[in-house]
């Protein structure tokens, strides 16, 4: 850890590289009406290089958002349908036979690109699942005997529908522990709502522009990377984390038998990851106390495992974090 | 013989051996007798009566001692069952008895049949059997000379202690009840707090004055201690705005105590600022290495005494004219 940060020379790179942010919240702002949560969290993991799964019902600009967030950047993007029928090959491509060249040669498939929507991800069998996770894990595709890296930026975001739950393949805790947020996308309130309607009542429909290149985007996560992080803000984030795992030596002992398990060192690492990313959308060359709270509960609600007294008593992972940030003492 | 002498002798005859058998004749068989005597040979529909059954056997002699059911014959039922015992007569034989508590819901002349004992010796097994008993039911008398009346109502048992008490605690619980809504409401409409406070011992203005004295004498900033400071700082003034304002400060952010203070009518723009200022300074110490001028040190100090002390709670009696002091800052309780 760098002892001499000199916390001026350390915001004022931040205020420089980070201007690009309120741009791209600008252009975003053209096409979509409201949902500052999802294109924050959408930042957040375009610059801490993690990938997203949304929960929403359909209709509330998930695939808009991500679309004109890669129109913005001036990058590919591509939609993929999960069905009970989809198959491993449709997602990462395959080999195919030329009979023009007589040699089999590798289609590439959809996953080739800088940003996935994988639409209902709970739709589509284990199998099909466990090829993207394994994509979004380890940034490479394999198909044949030839191993493809991923174009960067590579992010994912995957939809889950929180309604019509029958035929479904819920995705294992181990995956979805891979995705460093999951974010609840809620209606737009009735203000943005009238906005939504007469933005595409109207004869154009806006479009973002391009104001970025895929290249600026890595350049910014090493940047973010450089945002400071204090030991007291570490000790905060394993607090939190600790507190799901032993409720019990944070004074919550009534959540010692709903929690069957809490969350995992990637979550601590995802916690600390995002803070710094969120301090910097904020323009701000440290992380603070706000910045851990404001992210936490995307961070740590996929990963709090709860127990059937849980459900019995109507306590949901919502409830646990907000408790615990609660109880947690602030430096 | 006359005829006439001859049915008398035939009769005195037969009563002979009735009362024989009513009395329960015992039954000998190698020194090993049992017997079985009733109490009364006649009682009344639905009473009770105890059946006595002996045996008196040989300690050295096997005797099972016959096993009851619920009725000894269709008509009669056997109550309750006295456990089986045995004395020892010190003669080398012992007495085996067992009383049942029978009874009969229907009127008539019965026989209780003989009852049976097995004996096992070494080479046979015997029984040996009571004589039988004739009991008499006898129905209620009714007495057709007097009036038909009215059936009896139930009797009502008096109430006890017991009964009432499940209804005693049920409406002192519900008495409870409504006294906390009433309590809640009252509260809400005149929006104070619904669970008071506990005051602390000292106010918490003399506590958080003691506590930044010491921080200054403590000269932490001095010795380059600067994130201490700061945090005994921010900790001292968080402590103190739980105190005095009951806002929950160690489990918030800087920007939410601020919200918070702002919610709860807190007017004083001035001391508003200086809190703000001290926090803002506190956090970039905290969190982002940042390290301010001496001047802004004691700067951030005077400031939280400057805070205290103008947000400090003053108590004082009300005058006998009535009249209420000006209260600019919300710091001034009145105190009849």
């Amino acid at each position: 850890m760098n002892e001499t940060v000199d916390v001026k020379e350390l915001n004022d790179r931040i205020q420089k590289e980070s201007s690009f942010v309120d741009l791209i919240k600008m252009e975003m702002g053209k096409v979509i009406v409201g949902q500052k949560h999802l294109v924050d969290s959408l930042l957040i993991g375009l610059l801490s290089n993690g990938h997203i799964l949304l929960e929403g019902v359909p209709g509330l600009a998930k695939t808009l958002a991500i679309n004109t967030l890669a129109n913005t950047i001036d990058a590919k993007f591509s939609r993929i349908q999960f069905t009970p029928d989809l198959l491993p090959a449709d997602l990462i491509g395959t080999m195919i036979y030329s009979q023009k060249k007589e040699e089999f040669i590798v289609k590439k498939g959809p996953v080739f690109t800088n940003f996935v929507l994988a639409d209902e991800i709970n739709r589509s069998p284990a199998k099909v699942q466990s090829a993207l996770l394994e994509a979004m894990q380890e940034r490479q595709v394999t198909i044949g005997d030839q191993t493809y890296q991923l174009e960067e930026p590579f992010l994912v975001l995957a939809t889950q529908n929180p309604i019509e739950q029958e035929g479904t393949y819920p995705l294992p805790e181990a995956q979805v522990d891979r995705f460093m947020l999951k974010v609840i996308v809620d209606y737009p309130k009735i203000e943005e709502e009238k906005l939504i309607v007469r933005q595409n009542v109207a004869k154009q429909f806006p479009k973002a522009n391009a104001i970025l290149k895929p290249q600026n985007i890595i350049d910014a996560r090493n940047v973010v990377k450089d945002v400071y992080i204090d030991e007291k803000i570490e000790k905060y984030i394993l607090d939190i984390v600790f507190a799901t795992r032993f409720p019990e030596n944070y004074g919550l002992d009534k959540f010692s038998a709903m929690i069957n398990y809490g969350g995992s060192p990637r979550a601590s690492i995802n916690l600390a990851m995002a803070s710094k990313a969120y301090a910097f959308i904020k323009r701000r060359g440290y992380v603070i106390p706000e910045d851990v709270r404001a992210i936490c509960h995307d961070v740590l609600r996929h990963r709090i495992g709860l127990s059937y007294e849980a459900e019995a008593e109507n306590i949901t992972t919502e409830d646990i974090i907000t408790e615990i940030l609660n109880t947690i003492e602030v430096p | 013989m006359k005829v006439n002498d001859y049915t008398i002798f035939l009769k005195n005859t037969f009563i002979l051996i009735g009362l024989l058998f009513l009395s329960g004749i015992k039954i000998y068989a190698q020194n090993i007798t049992v017997e079985a005597i009733l109490e009364k040979d006649n009682m009344l529909i639905g009473d009770q009566l105890v059946l006595n059954i002996k045996l008196l056997k040989p300690v050295n002699e096997i005797v099972e001692f016959p096993v009851f059911t619920e009725k000894l014959t269709d008509t009669i039922e056997i109550i309750s069952q006295s456990k089986t015992d045995t004395t020892d007569l010190n003669n080398g034989s012992v007495l085996i008895q067992k009383n049942l508590l029978i009874t009969a819901f229907d009127s008539g002349f019965y026989k209780i049949p003989p009852i049976a004992f097995l004996h096992e010796s070494e080479n046979s097994t015997d029984t040996l059997t009571t004589k039988p008993l004739w009991l008499k039911v006898n129905t209620v008398q009714l007495d057709t000379t007097n009036v038909i009346k009215d059936i009896k109502a139930p009797y009502h048992a008096p109430i006890s202690f017991y009964e009432i008490l499940p209804w005693a605690l049920g409406f002192i619980g519900l008495a409870i009840i409504v006294f906390v809504i009433i309590y809640i409401i009252r509260k809400i409409k005149r929006k104070e707090p619904i669970f008071r406070r506990l005051k602390p011992l000292e106010p918490a203005h003399i506590i958080a004055l003691r506590d930044l004295e010491k921080l200054k004498n403590d000269k932490l900033w001095q010795s380059e201690k600067i994130k201490d400071y700061y945090t005994r700082l921010t900790d001292i003034l968080r402590v103190y705005l739980w105190n005095r304002y009951a806002i929950r400060t160690l489990e918030r952010t800087s920007d939410e105590i601020l919200q918070s203070l702002k919610i709860s009518d807190f007017n004083d723009e001035k001391s508003f600022t200086l809190l703000k200022d001290i926090f803002k300074t506190s956090d970039l110490v905290k969190f982002a290495k940042f390290k301010p001028l001496q001047d802004e040190n004691e700067k951030c100090l005077n400031g939280a005494y400057e805070f205290v002390d103008r947000t400090k709670l003053i108590i004082i009696e009300e005058n006998e004219a009535g009249e209420e002091p000006v209260n600019m800052n919300n710091n001034i309780q009145i105190k009849n």
